[in-house]
């Protein structure tokens, strides 16, 4: 896949545009109709990006309790033992679903 | 006063072998939601089965059991059920089947989450007498109106608000055999929302004689199923009739009998290139043309032929010649851009209904106008694609679909007759999308959502578009009825670029992460057989 490129000029971008004939009305009209839509898509698009943001933020300022602490322990040792990657991951996620059973 | 439960499951039983029973009350007895259970001993001729029930349940006070004198069938036996059922929802259990442990937790939860659910189901899978899964399980879409005209596609578990049940009349007498696909058409018709929950949540019983092992075990159950089918286009008023398709799978297919088929603009965008077919040179257009006159049996349209200024002149002259009153033409003089193409034609364009055509097409299916204009009959659908074929009969297109956001193809390159998920080929289904090489679209919904952004010139206008109509209320229909050939690899560049899938995600990312009518759990090929479960 190429790199990024700036996105062509648009018709949306910019301001009216003459219309001379009943075709070049219509498409306009279709253009204006359309940079709307749009618009409201991007703005949900922008919305459903900032809760995301905003999630993770929770998250990552959320203190550190004895628990999880404890449990941060559990999962190195369980990284230090002689088992396979599977069988580390299985143990790594039960030891994450009983902490967020109990919290 | 005792609240009533979420929950009352209905379990119509007759003779009913005691290992079956067995395994039946453990799979109810460790649900963990609140629940009743109401069971109807339907004249059985040997009791073993219900008597092990009895045991079982003990004197549990959610279980109600239930003795017909006389034989109803499952129609009296889920009515008396339904007539003591006290819970908010009915979900409904057969005697040889299994509830997976977290059936009705889940449903449970979903309840509790949407206030105007009315009907609820869940992907199933088949097990054996012993409880062994011996099939890859069903993994379905979610609310696809248009696959439930095709086949009972919610089959297993399914959960209907009792109020709902009760003004529908619950199952209706005369139709054995699809009695439940009669009920969900009618239930799903009044329901406010229907919901699935993308779990295996349900195990039914194949064994031999029964439909889950042979669709073919009780042929009555197939007249019932296209009486169903008939009553419900009746009661929507859909002019439609009911054809055969696979043993269980059916289709509604529109007809245009009482009244006039609307004029169709095929807009065609074109230079008059050539390529190799089947070994043969053929210039696309040209050959589309011919191929539409000679077998399009729809009965009015319009050729609106977009042509850059380099289309040769003796293509534009043959195509007068091919196409006589059908042809309008339409020069184009700007650098490529298809979506503007498509706008500028349409624009040209007086038919009620317009479809974007790329030349290198060929028809296969006499009546593909007549398939896809006819979904267009119902306010609510905007848009309807065809099933596309490769030069080598491979599949190209059958709707669109996003999977770990990225939008594709669904089933792209495998045989058109794939049986994968309980025929999801066979049926007319609500796709996200469908591709701009072949797609019917009404003239309001055209005008509404404001035609193609010519911002992607290239790729992708097609995913906007449908995301456009999606967003503005509409469904989109793909039907494997309505099928012709693609020749892209042939004609196409498909070098797509950066700044495009951002063009596209800046609009539309958050609405492609999931993709509603493809099943995450099939899409990742996760699939896995489950172990029996020991109650």
């Amino acid at each position: 896949m190429s790199a990024t490129q700036n996105t062509p000029d648009t018709p949306d971008a910019g301001g009216p545009i003459a219309a001379n004939d009943p075709i070049d009305a219509q498409l306009e009209i279709w253009r204006l109709r359309d940079a709307v839509i749009g618009a409201e898509a991007t703005a949900g698009a922008l919305r459903a990006r900032l809760a995301e943001a905003e999630h993770t933020i929770a998250t990552l300022r959320r203190p550190a309790t004895r628990r999880s602490r404890a449990a941060g322990r559990v999962v190195g040792l369980i990284r230090r033992l002689p088992v396979s990657a599977e069988g580390r991951t299985r143990l790594e996620a039960s030891v994450r679903s009983t902490l967020a059973r109990r919290s | 006063m005792t609240p009533p439960p979420s929950v009352s499951i209905l379990t119509p039983a007759y003779n009913t072998g005691v290992e079956l029973a067995r395994r039946l009350a453990g799979s109810v007895l460790a649900q963990r939601a609140d629940w009743e259970w109401v069971v109807v001993d339907d004249a059985s001729s040997d009791t073993s089965g219900i008597d092990e029930v009895r045991r079982l349940v003990g004197d549990d006070p959610r279980v109600t059991l239930i003795r017909h004198d006389a034989n109803q069938g499952i129609v009296g036996a889920t009515a008396t059920a339904l007539a003591v059922a006290s819970g908010t929802f009915v979900a409904l259990l057969d005697h040889d089947d299994e509830l997976h442990p977290d059936a009705l937790a889940d449903v449970a939860a979903a309840i509790g989450e949407l206030d105007d659910v009315d009907v609820i189901y869940t992907d199933e899978d088949k097990i054996d007498e012993a409880g062994r899964h011996h099939e890859l399980p069903f993994f379905k879409p979610d609310w696809s109106p248009e696959r439930l005209r095709c086949q009972m596609y919610l089959g297993h578990l399914m959960v209907i608000r009792r109020t709902l049940m009760e003004d529908v009349g619950g199952f209706r007498a005369g139709f054995d055999g699809s009695q439940d696909h009669d009920l969900a058409l009618r239930v799903t018709e009044r329901a406010r929302r229907v919901h699935h929950i993308p779990k295996v949540l349900y195990h039914w019983r194949a064994v031999p004689g029964s439909v889950a092992d042979h669709i073919d075990a009780k042929p009555a159950a197939h007249d019932a199923a296209r009486a169903a089918l008939a009553d419900h286009a009746e009661r929507l008023g859909l002019e439609a009739d009911v054809v055969d398709v696979r043993p269980g799978v059916y289709r509604l297919r529109r007809h245009f009998r009482d009244q006039p088929a609307p004029v169709v603009s095929l807009i065609v965008p074109t230079r008059g290139s050539s390529g190799v077919v089947w070994g043969r040179r053929r210039c696309f257009v040209t050959e589309l043309a011919r191929s539409l006159v000679e077998h399009t049996s729809y009965p009015s349209w319009e050729f609106v032929c977009v042509a850059d200024a380099d289309t040769p002149r003796s293509v534009i002259e043959e195509l007068g010649e091919i196409l006589g009153d059908h042809l309008v033409m339409v020069p184009f003089d700007e650098p490529f851009n298809f979506a503007r193409k498509i706008n500028l034609g349409a624009a040209n364009a007086r038919g009620e209904v317009l479809c974007p055509l790329n030349d290198d097409m060929e028809v296969i299916t006499a009546d593909w106008l007549e398939t896809l204009v006819g979904f267009l009959r119902e306010d609510d659908v905007g848009m309807a694609g065809a099933h596309l074929l490769f030069a080598d009969g491979t599949l190209q297109h059958a709707g669109h679909c996003y999977f770990e956001s990225e939008a594709t193809h669904l089933m792209l390159g495998r045989s058109p007759t794939d049986e994968a998920n309980r025929h999801t080929l066979f049926c007319d289904r609500e796709a996200s999308g469908a591709t701009a090489a072949c797609a019917v679209i009404r003239r309001d919904v055209w005008d509404e959502v404001g035609g193609m952004w010519e911002t992607l010139s290239a790729n992708f206008n097609d995913v906007d578009l449908s995301q456009k109509v999606r967003l503005a209320g509409y469904r989109i229909v793909v039907s494997p009825h309505a099928r012709l050939y693609h020749f892209e690899s042939v004609s196409r560049d498909p070098q797509v670029h950066a700044w495009e899938l951002d063009a596209l995600y800046g609009r539309w990312r958050h609405r492609m992460q999931v993709d509603p009518y493809l099943n995450p759990n099939w899409a990742d090929h996760r699939a896995q057989l489950i172990p029996p479960t020991d109650w």
